[in-house]
């Protein structure tokens, strides 16, 4: 009987030790895709979530510097999501790992955890002098900056937030194309609502302001006076959480988007109904990168810019160089060509129409008239330049809110948002259900 | 004799190699790894900006988990709710459907046709990865989906329903995911089992005029039971662990909340959100799922064990002891 119990026991222990689900991890995550010989004594690996980044080394670096360039490889691991617990085993694993990162791309919503880890070095440590900086954007300068001040990651592009509205239907459903009077339509969260029950009527629901109520999310939260904790590690909510949340359910209890997420199938679709036979939606929150990177080619020829109703930013990539690069001269070279050098920085405008991170290569392109259509995005029938509408915006961004956790706080809103919205629970409860799930994930955030 | 005795030895020395690679992998990988999760369980031991801070912390986490101490909630039922009943509502319909099938492409009065065929078309859906399962299904049945759609258009949902923010719908399609997945590897495993029954009983369970239903109560499923109790225990302690799909069907962008309102997370999901912060919790939670994995499994083996035969070897036992005396 004991040695049946025994055996059961060895038996149960060596099934049940799967319990840690290291095997599901792996076929869950999407596949790095590798580009070049990790495995060459002078590689450089470089990391990145998508190929934003390898697109600008492959033509704008390639170029400039041919030789540097050819020992480049470049990992792309797929998809954002994921990104931070592929980077951060390799990172623990140190130089040991063939595709250890010499250099990386970081996004703005966990640049933070990164500057201030033991991962990364300064800049100066690596001949980048903060006085080359001069020309960056302020805001980007922080983004990138740890809490002793040493500054870590360096952005290429600048990020003011705006909507992008498609020509055609703001014609037909706002029955103007004019920038001006389009953004009219869009100056406050109440004046959106109106905005988006006339195009409901009007089209008797085949199109829709947004495809989402959470195309109001990265304006408000990005806007926000507090971060997600304050200094004492005492997590809080702005105001401006709330002011989601709420008009959110307004929007959705008010069937006035199509309750679609960011980035769904459902959501990309939208971009290219007609808005008559197949639904449509007419505005989708944006900023310089969305434009190049997400628009459909429904869009080419027909995007109008407006500012959004608060003064905000979406995203950006921070570059940084890793403590255990094997060659800090090519990834200073690297980073001060693209971050910082205004021939460089204009060659990456020339490339994707980015509003690059340069206020110096900024001026140049504004008089050059570069990029003005916006990479064939901006609507010709008026006289809207792409560069010259995010100026003014660029210049006010305030990103002194965004903390190392933000990522995986905002995917937790998005859960009690949902919640509230549908109608699962009230107001106070999701809040206070947000808190509660933030303490949760992170144990060194109380809650009050 | 002596000679021949030793010879015996040498050549079982060569079982003991064959199977050491087994062990020691298991040892390494396995072993070492589970008893480092019970000791990581007892300490605070979390991440933040990539630096490791551990100290030890006795049952705190415990206490945490279970949302005894002030201030924490007890997510870790209401994931282990969510897994159970996504599991029940995929292996019920699972094990009935693929004993049907057993059932019948053994029957030797049927004979039905294309026998291999079937079996390797139910068996397909296995060999598709989580992940091309996952982003079809939700392709599928997303709110402008085609299926969703067509389901609309004749009446069956009504206009405003939207299977992924529905809390049956999100549940019931994963279910309906892992089921359709799992049901042929099942379904091979029972026909197996039943091929493995003695022919003569059904011919004289027939001479005897016993019907279909009949020789499948009081022959099929007796003799099945073995092979039953090895589905049942590994489909429980799949079904524990329960990941990929919930992981990539309808969640958040970071995949670790089953929407809608974390009601398809999983305790393997929760496992993985918390890793990522909160080691010594994470390890909390496995361990918490580890024992009820083998609660599960102890039920399983004691309620389905073959009883008969227990009955039989303890009367030997007893025989033998009073023959003894």
């Amino acid at each position: 009987m004991s040695k049946k119990w025994l055996s059961l026991l060895m038996a149960g222990a060596m099934v049940a030790s799967m319990a840690v689900p290291v095997m599901a991890e792996e076929e869950t995550e999407p596949d790095n895709t590798i580009t070049g010989d990790s495995s060459a004594d002078d590689a450089f690996v470089v990391w990145g979530w998508n190929d934003d980044i390898k697109t600008i080394l492959d033509t704008v670096f390639a170029e400039a510097y041919p030789e540097e360039y050819s020992r480049i490889v470049f990992v792309n691991t797929g998809g954002s999501d994921y990104y931070q617990t592929k980077l951060d085993a390799v990172l623990e694993e140190g130089s040991s790992n063939e595709l250890y990162p010499d250099l990386m791309g970081l996004e703005v919503d966990y640049v933070q955890k990164y500057t201030n880890s033991d991962w990364l070095l300064s800049v100066t440590d690596i001949g980048i002098s903060e006085d080359s900086l001069a020309n960056m954007y302020q805001y980007n300068i922080d983004l990138g900056t740890d809490y002793d001040g040493n500054i870590k990651a360096l952005f290429w592009q600048a990020t003011p937030g705006c909507y992008a509205v498609r020509a055609d239907l703001a014609e037909k459903y706002l029955g103007t194309t004019d920038p001006d009077e389009v953004a009219a339509y869009f100056t406050d969260l109440d004046t959106i609502i109106a905005t988006a029950e006339m195009v409901n009527e009007a089209s008797g629901g085949t199109c829709k302001l947004f495809s989402g109520y959470d195309e109001i999310k990265r304006s408000l939260m990005n806007s926000r006076e507090v971060g997600f904790y304050d200094e004492n590690d005492v997590i809080t909510l702005d105001e401006n959480v709330t002011t989601y949340f709420e008009t959110a359910k307004t929007l959705y209890d008010e069937d006035l988007t199509y309750n679609t997420s960011q980035w769904s199938a459902d959501w990309y679709a939208n971009m290219d109904g007609d808005g008559e036979s197949s639904n449509a939606a007419l505005a989708y929150f944006g900023c310089p990168w969305f434009v190049y990177w997400s628009l459909s080619d429904t869009w080419q020829d027909n995007t109008i810019l407006v500012a959004a109703q608060e003064q905000c930013f979406w995203g950006g990539t921070g570059l940084a160089a890793t403590a255990e690069c094997s060659d800090t001269e090519l990834a200073a070279l690297i980073m001060s060509y693209l971050t910082t050098d205004t021939d460089g920085m204009v060659a990456i405008n020339a490339q994707n129409s980015d509003f690059v991170n340069n206020t110096e290569a900024i001026s140049a392109i504004v008089e050059s008239g570069a990029s003005a259509d916006g990479n064939g995005y901006m609507y010709s029938g008026n006289d809207q330049n792409f560069i010259e509408f995010f100026l003014d915006k660029a210049d006010a961004i305030d990103a002194s809110t965004v903390t190392a956790e933000d990522q995986t706080i905002l995917s937790l809103l998005d859960t009690e948002c949902q919640a509230y919205v549908t109608g699962e629970k009230d107001l106070d409860t999701a809040l206070s259900d947000l808190t509660a799930a933030i303490h949760d994930t992170y144990s060194y955030l109380s809650v009050e | 004799m002596k000679k021949n005795k030793k010879k015996r030895v040498t050549y079982g020395r060569y079982g003991y190699f064959f199977i050491a690679p087994f062990f020691i992998t298991y040892l390494i990988f396995q072993l070492w790894p589970l008893i480092n999760t019970f000791y990581y369980s007892t300490l605070s031991y979390y991440k933040r900006n990539g630096r490791e801070v551990i100290s030890f912390a006795g049952i705190q986490n415990f206490l945490n988990i279970f949302g005894l101490a002030p201030g924490e909630t007890a997510y870790v039922l209401q994931y282990l709710k969510n897994t159970l009943i996504m599991w029940g509502f995929n292996f019920v319909p699972q094990i009935l459907v693929s004993l049907l099938m057993a059932v019948w492409l053994t029957d030797t009065k049927v004979k039905v046709k294309g026998t291999g065929a079937i079996k390797v078309i139910i068996y397909l859906p296995s060999v598709i990865t989580a992940a091309s399962v996952s982003v079809l299904f939700k392709n599928l049945f997303s709110q402008y989906g085609p299926i969703t759609l067509a389901l609309k258009s004749i009446g069956i949902l009504s206009e405003n329903f939207d299977f992924m923010s529905s809390v049956a719908g999100s549940r019931g399609l994963i279910s309906l995911i892992l089921w359709w997945m799992w049901y042929g590897n099942t379904s091979i495993l029972l026909i197996s089992g039943v091929l493995g029954i003695d022919p003569v009983l059904y011919e004289a369970a027939d001479i005897d005029g016993a019907g279909g239903w009949k020789k499948f109560t009081d022959i099929t499923l007796p003799l099945l039971k073995p092979i039953l109790l090895y589905t049942l225990v590994t489909s429980a302690i799949g079904g524990l662990q329960m990941y990929d799909i919930p992981a990539l069907f309808n969640v958040t962008e970071t995949g670790y909340n089953g929407l809608p309102n974390n009601t398809t997370t999983t305790m393997a999901m929760y496992i993985m959100r918390l890793y990522n912060s909160d080691v010594g919790k994470a390890a909390a939670v496995s361990v918490f799922l580890f024992f009820v994995t083998l609660v599960v499994s102890l039920l399983l083996f004691f309620f389905m064990g073959d009883k008969e035969e227990k009955k039989l070897k303890k009367a030997e036992k007893a025989r033998r002891k009073a023959g003894g005396r």
